[in-house]
């Protein structure tokens, strides 16, 4: 059946090389694994419809190569983004230390101040741990953010990984409503011409920020 | 005759009742549904009740024959306090709620204007019933007014009610009212005289006590004691003279010649165009004094306004005092609509850009020729051109200035050059999170030129025309590689600019790098020179070999020239990598020079995000994109071959996604560990090797350019140019909102201690506004009138503050000041007494001087009332005198209990109003 869709969510998956983003959205989006997975170059895209409360998202999950001199080329990319995967190797303290990197950058590229970011700790099947559930756990809370462990070789936490980024996103209705704004098809700079025309969601108009002195010349006096 | 009537009673038979005893019964009826007859005595009321409680009013339509009244009560809202209301009880038992309120005066002279309150002001009553006809029609026929006056005195009589009730007559807006309350063995007739004419002996307080004392007294004749007076003369100024507060909008005109206001050009105008307080009004009031110590007579007064004890004064506002910010911003957001073409307003002026598509560069020639006569020679500096074939609608003298303040490196001597480019930050100042450009950047100061176009110097041409030379302005220096001043260098900033600022600076990255490959070009770098030869020496690549023993091979050539015409020579080289070894070779990895990032500006990342996505998710778009994304990475390739000799995919690895190389154990001939590709590189034909193996040993300069300078400097002038007017606008828009929150953000006003924080609030409005890449244009007419409604504010109490203050800057006055805003009665507070006071003389006396001035020398003898010398001309007459006067007498005979008696009067130049309450006893008489 086709349910309507409440909104589509943009998605930005980022982190050090060879941690596991493109294998956990594999892994997400098709259900498979493939413990031979190509190297991203640049940046890649895929889309996934899913239901959480009774509510249908399309998430528009964009996967970011790692390789450093990529960052001249992803960063574009993160624009409008409303949640955030930053990922790292449980298996290797080096990919854990570089986040901080990472999250400099989401926070220079990305023009939405409320994204939702989430930190996952990839490949925790694996035996050889060199950074605990307790440091990861440390650092989500030092930067607020949610914290998960997964794997994509055993599926473990990847669902629930993307879950609760999205409801969490959904609870935080300034964020995705106010992409409205950003709604195809009404060009008024005329600078661009969109060839997606319109996408098959429709947000509502009309959000408008909380804000105690609404009726501002009212209080003033 | 018994049993008739008995079985009158019986049978109820209303069958002959007329419609007056209907109507009345419906009267009684709505009377006792609201549970008016009830004698409770109520609290004194304090000061100000009247005024600061609410009122109450209920109302119901009855019908007298086919004419439709309303009925209604109105009653303020006290405050219960059982405890008083009993002690009151017991020992005013006597009289009613509505004597008692009557003789009371503290709430003497309050000023009500909703409809009907005035009652409360003629009688001094706090609760009441009004019946008037529910449609505007006038009852002015004396028949008629005795049966209504009669049906109210029969319903409040039959239903025990107290509350005063009133019939409106006459036209309705005379306010016109009689009235009747009857209970406890007293009935009070209200009556009022209207005239408006006043007759000559109610002029003064006089005249109007003898008035008074022969109603009361008339019929009994005994000596009364002496009434007690209130009194409140009220001036009214309009005239500012002096004092006035208005801002007048910049004006061009007095722009000319070497000293014009560039400091005005960058300023948006604050303020009203005309004094956005309308009139003041001065109380002067003498509250209740016995009649015998004052004296108002037409030869002598007592009353002189300066002496009276008490001085409230109220303001009026002008509804829309026109403010200059305000009217800038709403006029530039209707521009936003224009869908005029730059050639449809400026016509031939613009022609040649016409043919911009294909024949851009011979339009240049055009235009640089036509342009730039005297200064051409000066490369270093832009030049703005003396000639102009054709008169835009800006005058050029007008013109010039506004050009050099946007481009002040033009000049010689820049009268107001940007601050140091690069200290340009919009996160850490008070407006982060606002999308737009640095405060006093280029774009902030071309938004703020603009709105001075549209409103000041021709509306949508001269806005077209500012932007058409803006334009020619930014092309003439793509084309002299002049970087573009208070932009700052950098790439598009997409993430905190506006869309403008990001184009500009596009532009000064094409200008830059412009630069950068002409100055290669003429001081050519060594392998530039071996261009002929290395490209013949492409077909030989193959032979892979190292290079340092290669040179002794080709002896035959001098030593310089060998170096040079070596075919595996390597080139592009950065700086040596500190620790790696190739493989292969075991000479030293070098780091190449790769080319640079390209800069993009949110509408270009917008288009590349949307063909990304449009590709699709399966297997086959992702390989595309792969593809597309490859660019840079082959450029990588390619620059890192170049500079490497002998290098092979693994080296390259190591350099690039050293994650993708697993150390082993052991060491290798040249001492680096051993070590192999991760699998995922080893899979076969995965994008890396097939970039790897495709890609030739070209250094950075000689590729294909990732960015292509001119090409994206021609898009990034071609869209400033084909821009219609209304998205000129809605590119500058948001600059323009920021500058004008800014302009409003630097007014200093105490009586508005929270103007920060609604500038706060109306700035998140703004950061709102300012994020998305399509503006709309709803919210920022939201934010304008936010804008505007403060700046009135601010603009009154400025305007307040220069009429009463000064430079009073004192906490009282401050509050002083706020309770004026709130266009209310405020009496003048003990602590500002006398300063107050000799201000709002002083006011009145210059606009006295001012209307004597202008209707020549009038003799003093023409006002309306006398003075004494000393007061002479100080004050006008007063613009409308009030008095109330007050009495217990015994009416209507000398033996009958002493009761409450009352008359309100306003005398106003051409307008008499008496408002009497005059008891009698119904019992001794």
């Amino acid at each position: 059946m086709d349910q309507e869709v409440l909104t589509t969510l943009k998605l930005l998956m980022i982190g050090e090389t060879n941690v596991g983003k493109s294998s956990i959205l594999l892994r997400f989006t098709e259900d498979e694994f493939n413990e031979n997975m190509q190297s991203t170059v640049g940046m890649d895209y895929k889309t996934k419809q899913i239901t959480i409360d009774g509510n249908t998202v399309k998430l528009a999950i964009w996967d970011t190569a790692g390789q450093e001199r990529f960052r001249t080329l992803t960063p574009s990319y993160y624009r409008d983004g409303q949640g955030a995967i930053l990922m790292f190797d449980v298996t290797d303290r080096h990919t854990f230390t570089k986040l901080e990197t990472w999250l400099n950058e989401l926070n220079t590229y990305c023009n939405k101040i409320d994204i939702v970011k989430m930190v996952v700790g990839n490949k925790n099947d694996l035996p050889n741990r060199e950074v605990s559930m307790e440091e990861g756990l440390e650092f989500a809370r030092r930067h607020q953010t949610l914290y998960i462990e997964s794997s994509a070789k055993t599926a473990d936490g990847v669902r629930c990984c993307f879950e609760e980024l999205v409801e969490k996103i959904i609870q935080t209705p300034g964020l995705w409503e106010a992409n409205s704004t950003r709604m195809y098809g009404g060009d008024s700079l005329g600078g661009t011409r969109h060839r997606l025309g319109k996408r098959g969601v429709q947000l509502t108009d009309d959000y408008e920020p909380q804000n105690p002195y609404s009726n501002c010349y009212c209080s003033l006096v | 005759m018994n049993n008739i009537e008995i079985e009158d009673t019986y049978h109820h038979d209303f069958t002959t009742a007329s419609e007056w005893e209907v109507f009345i019964a419906r009267l009684e009826e709505i009377i006792r549904e609201w549970k008016l007859p009830r004698s409770k005595i109520c609290s004194p009321l304090k000061k100000g009740d009247f005024i600061n409680l609410s009122w109450e009013a209920t109302s119901e339509n009855v019908h007298f024959a086919d004419v439709e009244f309303s009925l209604k009560h109105i009653n303020l809202i006290t405050p219960s306090d059982e405890a008083i209301q009993s002690s009151i009880e017991e020992c005013e038992d006597k009289r009613s709620q509505c004597l008692m309120d009557a003789l009371n005066s503290t709430n003497d002279f309050a000023s009500l204007d909703q409809e009907h309150l005035n009652l409360a002001k003629y009688y001094g009553i706090r609760e009441f019933i009004i019946l008037s006809p529910a449609k505007e029609v006038a009852i002015t026929d004396e028949t008629r007014i005795k049966i209504l006056l009669s049906s109210i005195t029969i319903a409040s009589n039959n239903s025990n009610c107290e509350v005063p009730m009133f019939v409106q007559v006459q036209e309705p807006w005379q306010s016109f009212y009689l009235g009747v309350s009857e209970g406890r063995g007293v009935c009070s007739h209200f009556d009022m005289v209207h005239l408006k004419k006043v007759p000559p002996y109610c002029k003064f307080l006089n005249g109007l006590l003898t008035l008074f004392k022969q109603k009361i007294t008339e019929g009994c004749g005994i000596r009364l004691d002496p009434a007690m007076v209130s009194a409140r003369f009220t001036y009214l100024l309009k005239d500012w003279t002096s004092s006035t507060w208005t801002q007048d909008p910049p004006d061009f005109d007095f722009m000319h010649g070497e000293t014009l206001g560039v400091a005005e050009l960058g300023k948006l105008p604050f303020g009203a165009t005309f004094d956005p307080v309308g009139e003041l009004i001065l109380f002067t009031t003498w509250p209740e004094m016995p009649e015998n110590v004052v004296v108002d007579s037409e030869s002598y007064t007592d009353l002189e306004p300066q002496q009276a004890p008490e001085w409230s004064v109220q303001v009026k506002m002008t509804s829309s005092p026109a403010c200059l910010l305000g009217e800038y911003l709403i006029d530039f957001i209707h521009l936003c609509s224009n869908q005029k073409t730059l050639f449809e307003l400026l016509g031939d002026f613009v022609s040649y850009t016409e043919g911009d598509g294909q024949n851009l560069s011979s339009a240049f020639n055009a235009l640089t020729e036509s342009r730039v006569p005297a200064l051409s020679t000066v490369v270093s500096k832009a030049a703005i051109k003396k000639t102009k074939p054709v008169e835009g609608p800006i005058s050029e003298d007008i013109l010039l200035p506004i050009l050099y303040f946007l481009f002040p490196d033009a000049e010689d001597n820049p009268k107001q050059p940007y601050a140091n480019a690069n200290a340009y930050n919009v996160e850490d100042d008070q407006w982060k999170g606002v999308k737009t450009a640095a405060v006093d950047s280029l774009v902030w100061r071309l938004s703020i030129v603009a709105a001075h176009c549209a409103h000041n110097l021709g509306g949508a041409p001269a806005l077209a025309h500012l932007w058409h030379e803006f334009v020619q302005e930014i092309r003439f220096r793509w084309e002299r590689n002049i970087l573009i001043p208070g932009i700052g260098s950098g790439f598009p900033d997409s993430v905190r600019t506006c869309l403008l600022h990001q184009k500009l600076q596009m532009l000064n990255c094409c200008i830059e790098r412009k630069k950068v490959n002409e100055e290669s070009l003429y001081k050519p770098q060594s392998m530039d020179i071996d261009d002929p030869d290395s490209d013949s020496d492409e077909e030989f690549f193959e032979c892979t070999n190292e290079d340092s023993t290669e040179s002794e091979d080709t002896g035959i050539k001098r030593q310089r020239k060998m170096k040079h015409s070596l075919w595996n020579r390597p080139t592009g080289r950065l700086a040596k990598h500190p620790v790696l070894k190739l493989l292969k070779t075991g000479g030293s990895l070098y780091l190449p020079v790769t080319q640079e990032p390209v800069p993009k500006t949110e509408d270009q990342l917008e288009e590349d995000a949307e063909v990304m996505m449009q590709l699709g998710t399966d297997q086959r778009a992702s390989e595309m994109r792969a593809r597309l994304m490859s660019a840079s990475l082959l450029s990588d390739m390619e620059s890192f071959k170049a500079a490497n000799p002998g290098a092979v995919l693994e080296d390259f690895i190591r350099w690039y996604s050293p994650r993708d190389w697993i150390e082993e154990e052991g060491l290798d001939e040249w001492g680096q560990k051993n070590g192999h590709l991760s699998p995922r590189m080893m899979i076969p034909n995965n994008p890396w090797s097939n970039a790897w193996t495709s890609s030739q040993p070209v250094p950075a300069h000689r590729q294909k350019r990732l960015f292509d300078d001119t090409r994206e400097a021609e898009k990034a002038i071609h869209y400033l140019t084909s821009q219609r007017l209304g998205q000129i606008a809605q590119l500058l828009l948001p600059v323009l909102m920021h500058a004008g929150l800014s302009t409003l953000n630097s007014q200093k006003q105490e009586a508005l201690s929270n103007l920060p924080d609604v500038v706060q609030s109306i700035l998140s409005k703004l950061q709102y506004a300012t994020k998305p890449i399509h503006q709309k244009i709803k919210s920022y007419e939201e934010i304008a009138h936010d804008i505007e409604g403060i700046e009135a504010l601010v603009a009154q109490a400025n305007s307040l503050q220069r009429k009463l203050g000064g430079l009073n800057q004192t906490k009282e006055f401050t509050g002083f000041l706020v309770q004026l805003m709130r266009e209310k009665e405020v009496p003048v507070p003990d602590a500002l007494w006398e300063y107050v006071r000799s201000r709002i003389t002083s006011m009145f006396y210059e606009a006295q001087k001012a209307a004597h001035m202008m209707t020549s020398v009038k003799n003093i003898s023409d006002a309306d009332s006398p003075r004494d010398g000393g007061n002479v001309g100080k004050f006008p007459a007063p613009f409308c005198k009030e008095f109330i006067l007050r009495a217990i007498a015994p009416r209507p005979s000398g033996t009958s209990t002493p009761h409450p008696q009352r008359l309100y009067a306003s005398l106003k130049r051409d307008h008499l109003r008496l408002a009497g309450l005059f008891s009698e006893d119904t019992i001794f008489f």
